[in-house]
């Protein structure tokens, strides 16, 4: 429980950390399946870094919408739903991007 | 709904992985792609990279309502649905050292214990009075005791 | 540079392996580790110990609420120089050796068990059966100080950075899959946060100081030097303003 000073609002640790949590979830699912869409169309270089930035604002565009008008029910800010995550899933993307780009790179049958 | 939207991103996904592995091994097969391997953006078909991207598209919406169910961050919405009794049970404010334990306890050994407590006592008076009448006056205390 | 071709068998026999391995190997050891744990027991002393320590630390905080006298009977209750609690208990100073300690020391063994044996037997046994293929190729140009990095096992002076080696792969899977392994395991995750919660409230998760006397004494001297200040002076004048 944690208290906002200036209009006195008393906000709900568990409920904050379990947000972000899921958050974090839902940002690790998209890296990893836009790693995978970029391992598929064989994203290259800098094409590929971009459309991982592309996919993460894209999917922080499509939770506000979902969230609707009563955002600030659950966040306390709507900045922190784009940029909490962002560098987090990074390393997932990476994975699999590798991973599909591997599969799908042009090899002697 | 969520879940079955999910499911179809993931399988078309998986199909459009397939297809583009198929597409590679062709254009190998038949030495089509010697010219533009050193483009950036990939020389797959058009129909291939598109069902790619919504399958993804897709995926990302169902993952969004599977997994998005947040919690109302204020703490009056969470104990909207709880009784005073649950808000109000702290544990530093527990005290055991109350009345119940002789409400709860096994009434009779403890009458028991009174008893000869009381019995031992009498009988202590009375030995130090008189040593004629203590087993009378103990049968007397006994008497009253249990009635 | 001429384009290296990889066999497509490698990518089925050495590639797609060993990121099974490394994932399945990951969650085998998730719930192996919830399996072999088991709930930590706490004596009565130390909760004792610990809720004296938790209401002093309350009154310090909190005292000023509280009327003077009763303020002052708390303060007295632990600081009495004769009877207080804090002076009378007297806990010798046990910092537990974890050797001498059998519970706890089958507690780290059991640790150290579940975190070095996977790792030490599974990357012997990949870089015994997967030594010194090249797997795949990173997607995006890298510089010459990564060639170490992703290709042990392989030493070619002349060969592209980008290249990705076998062992390399084991080793980009291990750390890589660490978030997937929230995604895939993460009720389990919400059910240990839950419960992490409830012992916070029961209060059974209170740290224990290693040395519970001179936590003591250090509580002792903290409220010795707490005054009593009366926050609601005057609160019926400003309630009724």
């Amino acid at each position: 429980m944690m208290m906002k000073n200036d209009q006195l609002l008393a906000l709900s640790e568990s409920a904050i950390r379990y947000n972000h949590f899921l958050l974090d979830y839902c940002q690790t699912s998209i890296s990893a399946l836009s790693g995978c869409t970029a391992g598929i169309i064989g994203l290259t270089g800098l094409y590929g870094f971009l459309f991982y930035f592309i996919c993460s604002i894209l999917m922080s565009f499509v939770l506000v919408a979902f969230l609707g008008k009563n955002k600030s029910d659950y966040f306390l800010s709507t900045q922190s739903l784009f940029t909490s995550t962002i560098w987090s899933g990074l390393q997932t993307y990476l994975l699999f991007w590798t991973f599909l780009y591997g599969m799908c790179i042009d090899s002697i049958i | 709904m969520g879940k079955f939207v999910l499911t179809l991103g993931l399988i078309g996904l998986c199909h459009a992985a397939y297809s583009a592995t198929q597409h590679k091994s062709y254009m190998r097969l038949t030495e089509h792609d010697l010219d533009s391997g050193s483009s950036h953006i990939s020389s797959l078909p058009l129909d291939i990279l598109v069902q790619t991207v919504l399958c993804l598209f897709l995926s990302c919406l169902g993952v969004i309502q599977v997994a998005a169910k947040f919690k109302p961050i204020k703490i009056t919405s969470e104990w909207e649905n709880k009784t005073w009794d649950n808000v109000a049970n702290r544990t530093s404010f527990y005290s055991f050292n109350h009345r119940g334990k002789f409400l709860f306890s096994d009434v009779d050994s403890e009458n028991q214990r009174l008893l000869s407590n009381y019995v031992n006592i009498n009988r202590a008076e009375n030995i130090s009075k008189k040593e004629d009448y203590s087993s009378e006056s103990e049968n007397y205390s006994l008497d009253e005791q249990s009635n | 540079m001429a384009e290296l071709l990889l066999d497509s068998k490698i990518r089925f026999w050495v590639f797609l392996p060993l990121m099974a391995i490394t994932f399945l190997v990951g969650i085998i050891k998730h719930y192996l580790f919830i399996f072999m744990s088991n709930d930590k027991t706490v004596d009565k002393q130390q909760l004792t110990d610990s809720q004296a320590l938790l209401r002093s630390r309350l009154i310090r905080e909190n005292g000023k609420y509280l009327p003077k006298e009763s303020f002052l009977m708390r303060k007295n209750y632990f600081t009495n120089e004769d009877s207080g609690f804090f002076v009378k208990q007297k806990r010798q100073s046990t910092v537990k050796n974890p050797m001498s300690d059998p519970k706890a020391m089958t507690e780290m063994l059991k640790g150290n068990f579940l975190n070095m044996i996977p790792m030490v037997v599974i990357g012997g046994w990949i870089n015994w059966a997967y030594a010194g293929f090249l797997c795949t190729k990173v997607p995006f140009p890298l510089t010459f100080r990564f060639k170490p990095m992703l290709q042990k096992d392989v030493n070619l002076v002349s060969l592209d950075a980008s290249w990705v080696s076998s062992a390399s792969w084991y080793i980009i899977n291990l750390f890589g899959l660490r978030s997937m392994y929230n995604l895939v395991l993460g009720e389990n995750n919400a059910a240990d946060q839950t419960k992490a919660m409830q012992d916070q409230m029961s209060g059974a998760a209170l740290s224990m100081p290693d040395d519970i006397s001179k936590a003591f004494k250090a509580e002792n001297e903290s409220l010795t030097i707490t005054e009593h200040k009366w926050l609601l002076k005057g609160i019926e004048q400003s309630f009724l303003n």
